[in-house]
């Protein structure tokens, strides 16, 4: 088998590969979150024009037709990289909610120092700074992080329906 | 005592007016330094202002989270400026708020529990009991709660709790996302943290529709039985620190 036979498969890898190189010139996509695809996609490319390699491979790992072979491989590595996906994709939620709390948060304090109204929230059009913090203002954590620190958990409250 | 009332709404307009006025006259009721933060989870419609003129603090997230993230908004801002605890109550009106005094009473215990559970299910059993399907599926919950977590809930899916100083170290750094409430119940437990039940009455919403409804109900479902089958798991390789 030559690769006449498998030309067409390598141009579209070699069509996909061009669209993956398109989006990271543009910085649509980055190289860090594609370099393992390109990759994949630069391997899937070297099979169809060296098919006689695939062939040899498969026969070694024990498959009777290199086309076996080559799915088992092609579907092993694209759910790794799925996987690998689904990775980054919930590193990426866990971050953006604890960025979107920050930003609430935030928002919300310097509502209320810079308009000095605790219930006021942020208007696009904010009151000039300038209002003093109390003490009251200021957050007593160490109290609180001292309470949490001292109860036991392990007892059993009376008077109420306890798991 | 500083007590944080946590009141996540989206689109509430219409109920949270009321309601945070209500809260704080409870507060007045029982003389207790209560504050009502509404955590605007991205409404489109004016709960943001409606909660403001009422009376309350609003944190306005910049884009939805869904309730969990909202409400450890919340549960982030009672930790970081050292209320004695938090109490959620949800901003469709479910919660009324007259029954705040039954969860503040609950932490005269000694000791005192680290999370209570306001059930609709007590022995009495009085207002509002939720739809059959919701039942069905609210004993599904309460099930594997028991079986796999060892937590007893009698209403697993309420959302009318108060967060002692524990609860609230221990949200602060990890609170579920997507439907919270069963597995924060077994994240609890996996911490030490001791959960207590107490019977409140309960209201149909003022307002707005539920979150949960067609085939979401069994994405519900299976959802939440794998998070809490893997938050036992979870707690038996790395167990969570005792004390915080």
């Amino acid at each position: 088998m030559g690769f006449e036979r498998y030309w067409i498969f390598a141009a579209c890898c070699a069509i996909v590969v061009g669209l993956l190189l398109r989006l990271l010139l543009r910085e649509r996509v980055s190289l860090q979150h594609s370099l393992a695809f390109l990759l994949f996609m630069l391997g899937v490319v070297t099979t169809a024009v060296f098919p006689g390699l695939t062939s040899r491979l498969g026969r070694l790992m024990g498959f009777t037709l290199p086309s076996n072979f080559f799915f088992a491989i092609l579907i092993g590595v694209l759910v790794l990289l799925h996987v690998g996906t689904i990775i980054a994709l919930s590193r990426l939620e866990a971050r953006t909610i604890a960025l979107t709390q920050e930003l609430g948060l935030v928002q919300e304090q310097m509502s209320r120092l810079a308009g000095g109204d605790r219930r006021r929230p942020l208007q696009p059009e904010a009151p000039p700074p300038g209002s003093a913090v109390t003490d009251a203002d200021k957050p007593d954590v160490g109290a609180t992080r001292a309470a949490a620190a001292g109860v036991d958990g392990d007892a059993a409250p009376a008077g109420a329906s306890v798991t | 005592m500083r007590v944080l009332v946590i009141v996540p709404a989206l689109n509430e307009e219409r109920s949270v007016g009321p309601l945070v006025g209500d809260i704080r006259a409870e507060g007045v009721k029982l003389g207790i330094d209560i504050t009502a933060v509404v955590i605007d989870d991205g409404s489109t419609d004016r709960t943001a202002e409606v909660a403001a003129a009422a009376g309350a603090r609003v944190v306005q997230l910049p884009k939805n989270l869904g309730i969990g993230g909202a409400v450890q908004t919340g549960l982030r801002l009672a930790w970081r400026e050292g209320f004695s605890c938090a109490v959620q109550i949800d901003g469709d009106g479910q919660h009324p708020p007259h029954e705040l005094g039954k969860l503040l009473a609950a932490l005269g215990a000694v000791p005192a529990p680290d999370l209570v559970v306001g059930t609709r299910y007590g022995n009495d059993r009085q207002g509002f009991q939720s739809t059959v399907l919701r039942r069905i599926g609210s004993s599904w919950l309460r099930w594997v709660l028991r079986v796999v977590a060892g937590v007893t809930s009698t209403d697993p899916t309420s959302g009318y709790r108060l967060y002692g100083p524990r609860a609230l170290a221990l949200f602060e750094r990890t609170y579920p996302y997507d439907y919270p409430e069963p597995e924060s119940l077994a994240t609890a437990r996996a911490a030490g943290l001791t959960i207590c039940e107490v019977p409140v009455i309960m209201r149909p919403r003022l307002a707005g529709s539920s979150s949960i409804r067609s085939w979401r109900t069994a994405y519900y479902m299976l959802k939440v039985s794998i998070a809490v089958t893997l938050c036992y798991v979870r707690s038996i390789r790395r167990p969570w620190p005792k004390a915080m």
